[in-house]
């Protein structure tokens, strides 16, 4: 089977800004390319499945509209250490206009044997090459690299492609990994998977993560299982590479993030028209890239700096009530606490709530109405700002399917009681940028045509 | 039609004498004849006739045309009927379209064609039991087959118990009895009146049985409510029984298995009925279960029973669950 994927994407805004200040002209365009070849043969022998893919992904991003990191008369965020401006006043604006092109290419292929009595055995390797194979920017600020003096902030962009004062140098990456899982039958109603995944990085060495999970068939509509994981996430190129950008420093020695998990799940059907899921967890997520404030006071730098523990449960419902009315619901909690400094760990929602109604009122027509309650969000322990709201947001959708054939006609009212919703903006020093949080849409009407082909 | 026959026959009759024909001369009148009658295929209209869903389980049908499309080779036109559609709107199309063969897919339009006393020969499919006696398939899945299917997942099955109606055709049931008796295993069948009897009979057999005993679960007037099928596996998870039907959703609640038709091989199965309506072909029996399945298995009650089930019969599987 071949995929095939082209997207472009023109004059795209900066949303909150690059540097968390509002920018109304910054403009980015956006050009995606992928391929993937895959061939899957899960009967290539009575005993064997075989499954093999190569892929290929380029990515790239152009400045259209020049961004302006911080406003015109602003002096930006270079501070000396008596709070003094470095280059003094930017006229247009500090603008920095970074651009990236990468390509990705990766090859793996996975074998299953089911040859073994009451086993089920899966290997699998690969190989992935990245690379970001041009990076440009032009800015004016820091030091130009043709004159070796300050750029003046009044003055035209300066280019500083291919030269040490670039915010990104171009690099590249090898991964190869192998991984062997087991799914072992070892009695009737009890399932145990063992697994192990090698990782070997061009620039940041190996890391070995196992899994494991203990499956039982407690009852015809009832399973239980028990599982420990551990998981890792690569430090990305910006965290190991950026440079000379005003506000984020990449740090080459970075390692890998870490998570280890355990989970005990319960899935129960009392009846054929009810599912309900229930899980406890808990989870060490240790050497956390952070960017951390330097001793300037005006950049931050990537280190593995933090360490996270949490522990919570999810709960999980799916009611057939009728023929046409589904009801899907689900709770979480969690508590999650900043090791390093023995505090609630900040921004993400201690209890979460959720609620959906569907209802086909006729054939082709439905009505949909949906409830989302976010609570109990803790700011950072540094952050002086008091507590953000909880919030609750309904939306409403009718839809009219099959029209035509193949058209789709929907109408959706979202936020219909207008809560003021927010999202936490970060902490900064010695203020945050945006100190009243991100609001999200207030009441809003939306009109849908889906057409399928 | 008939006149193309005719004259074959009469050329076929002035060459060979005494019903003896040079092997050669019999080798070119077969060609004739077998490509007149595709001259016929190719130069005639079938009209299907079908009933309007909704997603998903229009498929159902937009594959079974598929199935017919890959076997006839004339014009085909297709009539969608809702459930506003009557007879005069059937007569019109008919008018129009002026076909020289039908083929009705489900019960309501089979039954719309009973009323009508047409001079076209019709195929049926889609429905379970056909009402106007003409050539068609079932969606009833072939008795002997499902048994086949029950014996690969599990060799130790040695009873099997049905409830059927009393109104129902019993002779696809009987050949599956004879089937299991030349086995050596039993297929017991119940007859009830009414859905309240059969839920009875349900019951009991699953009391009664012993470990590995099937039980089959058939749709139509015998079909069980959500309640009973809750009961069933309980009862069959406890005392390792076999349930099974021909409903992949009952595979999902945990049934052991479900076979269920191959919409688009039936499709070409009826394709190949329209071109011997159309040929003139006499079709014995006229309506038969379906043949062509498709196989779904739980594999999680498979592993609760300890069933083996090797490379070669997971690739008979058509869908895990």
């Amino acid at each position: 089977m071949v995929n095939l994927g082209y997207q472009k994407r023109k004059d795209m805004g900066t949303g909150l800004g690059i540097a968390q200040a509002l920018d109304p002209l910054g403009e980015v365009s956006g050009e995606r390319f992928n391929y993937d070849l895959t061939y899957d043969n899960t009967d290539f022998t009575d005993n064997i499945g075989i499954k093999a893919q190569i892929s290929y992904l380029n990515v790239g991003h152009t400045v259209d509209n020049n961004f302006i990191l911080f406003p015109p008369g602003s002096t930006g965020p270079f501070l000396d250490e008596f709070g003094q401006p470095l280059f003094g006043i930017f006229p247009n604006g500090v603008i920095g206009n970074p651009e990236v092109f990468e390509r990705h290419y990766r090859g793996n292929i996975t074998g299953n044997y089911r040859g073994f009595k009451d086993h089920d055995i899966t290997i699998g390797t690969g190989y992935y090459f990245g690379e970001i194979y041009k990076t440009k920017e032009e800015k004016n600020f820091g030091f130009n690299p043709h004159t070796g003096l300050l750029i003046d902030p009044a003055g035209p962009l300066v280019d500083v492609s291919d030269t040490p004062f670039i915010f990104l140098d171009e690099n590249e990456r090898e991964n190869t990994f192998l991984f062997v899982q087991d799914v072992w039958h070892f009695a009737n109603d009890w399932e145990l998977t063992s697994g192990v995944r090698f990782d070997h990085y061009s620039d940041f060495g190996d890391t070995v993560n196992p899994r494991v999970a203990l499956v039982w068939s407690a009852r015809h509509n009832m399973t239980i299982k028990a599982l420990y994981g551990e998981a890792f996430r690569a430090p990305s190129f910006a965290e190991m590479g950026e440079q000379a950008n005003p506000s984020f420093l990449g740090n080459s020695g970075l390692e890998p993030e870490t998570l280890k998990s355990y989970e005990i799940a319960v899935n129960y059907r009392p009846v054929h028209n009810l599912v309900m899921d229930f899980n406890v967890f808990s989870y060490k997520w240790s050497d956390i890239i952070q960017f951390i404030p330097d001793s300037s006071g005006t950049s931050r730098t990537a280190q593995n700096a933090g360490e996270q523990t949490g522990f919570g449960f999810e709960y999980e419902t799916k009611w057939s009530a009728t023929d046409t009315v589904d009801v899907v619901g689900n709770m979480a909690w969690q508590k999650s606490t900043d090791e390093d400094a023995d505090k609630d760990a900040a921004n993400s929602p201690e209890k979460q709530m959720y609620l959906r109604v569907n209802w086909d009122f006729l054939p082709n027509y439905s009505a949909n109405i949906q409830a989302n309650w976010v609570m109990d969000r803790n700011r950072d322990y540094r952050d002086p700002r008091k507590s953000i709201d909880d919030y609750v947001l309904v939306d409403l959708t009718l839809r009219r399917t099959n029209l035509f054939g193949n058209f789709e006609l929907a109408l959706l009212a979202k936020n219909i009681f207008d809560e003021d919703a927010r999202e936490p903006t970060p902490n900064g020093e010695p203020v945050p940028f945006i100190p009243n949080d991100l609001p999200l849409p207030g009441r809003s009407l939306l009109g849908e045509i889906r057409y399928k082909f | 039609m008939t006149g193309t026959k005719e004259r074959v026959s009469t050329v076929a009759v002035l060459i060979c004498r005494h019903g003896i024909c040079h092997p050669l001369t019999r080798f070119f009148f077969m060609l004739l004849i077998h490509s007149s009658f595709a001259g016929q295929v190719l130069a005639s209209d079938l009209l299907i006739v079908y009933p309007e869903a909704p997603s998903p389980y229009s498929k159902v049908f937009d594959d079974i045309i598929k199935g017919v499309s890959s076997q006839y080779t004339g014009t085909i036109h297709r009539l969608q009927t809702s459930s506003y559609s009557d007879v005069t709107d059937v007569r019109e199309r008919l008018e129009r379209s002026r076909p020289d063969v039908i083929l009705a897919l489900g019960a309501k339009n089979v039954a719309m064609f009973a009323t009508m006393n047409l001079n076209i020969p019709i195929v049926a499919g889609a429905l379970r039991a056909n009402p106007i006696g003409t050539p068609g398939i079932s969606i009833f899945p072939d008795p002997v087959a499902v048994m086949e299917k029950l014996l690969l997942l599990s060799p130790d099955t040695a009873s099997v118990f049905v409830v059927t109606a009393l109104t129902a055709e019993n002779g696809y049931l009987q050949d599956a009895q004879i089937h299991m008796a030349n086995l050596g295993k039993r297929l017991v069948i119940h007859r009830v009146a009414d859905i309240h009897t059969a839920a009875s009979r349900y019951r009991e057999a699953s009391t009664a049985a012993g470990a590995y005993d099937g039980i089959w679960i058939l749709p139509g007037e015998t079909a069980i409510d959500n309640a009973i099928m809750g009961q069933l596996l309980q009862t069959a998870w406890d005392k390792n029984l076999v349930l099974f039907s021909s409903n992949p959703n009952d595979v999902r609640k945990g049934t052991l298995f479900a076979v269920y038709p191959d919409n688009e091989n039936m499709g070409r199965d009826l394709g190949m009925l329209v071109n011997k309506q159309l040929i003139g072909e006499v079709v014995e029996p006229r309506f038969t279960p379906v043949k062509q399945l498709l196989l779904a298995v739980n594999l999680r009650t498979s592993r609760h029973l300890g069933l083996q089930l090797s490379g070669k019969i997971r690739n008979d599987i058509h869908l895990e669950l």
